[in-house]
């Protein structure tokens, strides 16, 4: 059990080291905002399920779960608020990022 | 070796007061963090010496960005200057910084006192909190009973800076009315639906840290900021300006005010070894009323930003 746990929190890290590497790499904000929430929802999920899995049926994983429900809810949300803002913002868009139809922020559809 | 130091100290502290430039002024001002870190790890607080160091260097950085951007505005570019002088300007600029910094470094390690830093009060403390103060929180029972003044020394920084943020913004308002709300960006529906799951249980972790604070951890400050995050979460799914400036800007002075009160009277006047039996709702009380204090802080804050820092 503890070595299945050991791999899946590996698998988890390795993801987040990506990650990081992809932020230094891309320079748009749009991809860097995609790499941060891989990071933060796929790495740090993993990660959980990992320590889940390492320690087994108690109150502790429970905490632990706690934590990933509030991390599955609240991190798209993050990511989410950060793209908006950056799309309503107006130096934020070139013109192959406009959306059409989508509400950006200054009245315009 | 300290009254040494403590010379170096007042020196610099002297030498910052008198300087006609601005420059001068903040290096200074560095030198004199600097040896008070160095006074701060001799005299066996280094958490302290690292807070100091790590908050000096970075306001130096910062003061010495905004000077140099400031002063780019106002007068012009210089010529260059011819070579002789330039290499004059690259010793000054390079050598003497590094020596400076190298002097500091011999002077650290001379100091540095023989063995680890006394753990003396730090045994004190957790050996006797439960008798003398009540509680099983060592931390709470350290900044409601130990250490009271450096708790109301933080609530009225932190009000200060509320003041501060609001009288000394772009705009000169004091209320915010619909108008200027107007211009504000709505929130989405997927904001407005996923922060509706979360912001009740926001709302019950604040609670139970303000009232759980003497026993777990958590306490009044971090339950205000759980309970101000609520009142933001509100804003954030009903965008609605619906708060009066004025009057929580006067309940947050009186919930200081009784904060400086309560701890005046059970602390200063004897009241906590007379009537033991009160500690516990003494604790309770003080961090509610920390908790109160702290949110509407975060409260004016963050409407302040939304409705006038903005372009």
């Amino acid at each position: 059990m503890e070595l299945i746990g050991n791999i899946v929190t590996i698998i988890g890290l390795a993801v987040m080291l990506t990650g990081v590497v992809g932020l230094y790499k891309f320079k748009d904000f749009y991809l860097r905002l995609l790499v941060l929430a891989k990071i933060d929802t796929v790495g740090a999920i993993t990660f959980m399920i990992g320590i889940i899995i390492r320690h087994g049926f108690s109150s502790f994983s429970l905490k632990v779960l706690l934590i990933m429900v509030l991390f599955i809810i609240l991190n798209p949300l993050t990511a989410h608020i950060l793209a908006r803002a950056a799309y309503q913002s107006i130096e934020g868009i070139t013109e192959e990022q406009y959306i059409e139809g989508y509400d950006d922020g200054h009245g315009g559809k | 070796m300290i009254y040494v130091l403590l010379v170096f100290w007042v020196t610099s502290a002297i030498l910052a007061i008198q300087a006609r430039k601005l420059v001068r002024l903040i290096v200074y001002l560095a030198i004199f963090s600097t040896i008070s870190a160095i006074c701060f790890f001799v005299l066996g607080a280094p958490d302290v010496a690292m807070a100091e160091v790590a908050v000096s260097s970075f306001s130096t950085v910062f003061m010495i960005v905004c000077f140099e951007k400031y002063f780019t505005l106002v007068t012009e570019v210089t010529p260059d200057p011819p070579k002789e002088k330039i290499f004059l300007m690259r010793f000054r600029k390079l050598v003497l910084p590094i020596a400076f910094t190298g002097l500091l470094a011999v002077l650290f390690v001379y100091f540095i006192p023989e063995g680890a830093a006394s753990t003396y009060l730090r045994d004190l403390y957790l050996s006797r909190f439960m008798f003398e103060v009540g509680g099983e929180n060592a931390v709470t029972s350290i900044y409601l009973g130990y250490r009271v003044y450096d708790t109301l020394f933080e609530a009225l920084m932190l009000l200060i800076s509320v003041v501060g943020v609001a009288h000394m913004s772009w705009r000169n308002e004091s209320e915010i009315t619909d108008e200027q709300f107007a211009g504000v960006t709505k929130s989405d529906a997927v904001d407005v639906y996923t922060i509706r799951i979360i912001c009740p249980a926001m709302l019950i972790f604040g609670v139970y840290l303000i009232l759980n604070g003497h026993i777990s951890p958590g306490g009044g400050f971090q339950g205000g900021v759980a309970v101000a995050s609520f009142f933001i979460c509100r804003y954030l799914i009903h965008n609605v300006y619906d708060v009066r400036f004025g009057k929580i800007m006067i309940f947050e002075k009186m919930t200081f005010a009784a904060i400086v009160v309560l701890a005046a009277v059970f602390i200063f006047f004897g009241f906590y070894v007379q009537f033991p039996q009160f500690r516990t709702a003494y604790m309770i009380l003080m961090n509610l009323l920390i908790a109160m204090k702290v949110s509407f802080g975060f409260i004016i804050i963050f409407y302040r930003y939304i409705a006038f820092e903005r372009r």
